[in-house]
């Protein structure tokens, strides 16, 4: 299993994430969980997009749609 | 610790069971019901749901039940009823 990209994500867990989705869509929240097939749980979810960003809460993301995960600062 | 990590995403999902869910899938629609079930393939059953195209705000469509395939899915807003809606 490769350790240390996974690491690389276990250190962002409680930080801003921004998450890159299969069609476009962007998702900004606190990285709360995630599993092998790239699962996420993001807290105080926000979607965004050139019109705007709308609130979503808590959201679960199929790792299937994710592109990128980056942590944001600020 | 890989064990646990493993079910996190989908225990999250479970926690949501019984409450009111936003359920997008990868078409651009989505679905706003009660969570009635959900499986590790991440299918879902939905009760009284209510459909939207592509983020308009007026519902397309109202179902009783809805099973949607978990491979649809782009993701799950699980406390969508607090606050959050609209």
């Amino acid at each position: 299993m490769s350790e240390t990209a996974q690491k690389l994500l276990q250190e962002s867990v409680g930080s801003t994430v921004l998450v890159k989705l299969r069609g476009g869509k962007e998702l900004r929240g606190t990285l709360k969980s995630f599993d092998q097939h790239l699962n996420i749980v993001i807290k105080d979810a926000e979607e965004v997009s050139a019109e705007g960003s709308r609130k979503l809460g808590t959201v679960v993301i199929r790792g299937e749609n994710v592109l990128l995960i980056s942590p944001a600062s600020g | 610790m890989g064990i646990a990590k493993v079910d996190n995403p989908f225990k999250t999902l479970k926690t949501a069971i019984n409450k009111s869910v936003l359920v997008k899938v990868k078409d651009g629609y989505e679905y706003v019901g009660k969570l009635v079930m959900v499986d590790f393939t991440m299918n879902v059953v939905l009760n009284d749901c209510v459909e939207f195209s592509n983020d308009s705000r007026s519902p397309t469509a109202k179902y009783g039940v809805v099973f949607i395939r978990g491979s649809q899915i782009l993701y799950i807003a699980i406390d969508y009823d607090v606050g959050y809606a609209e």
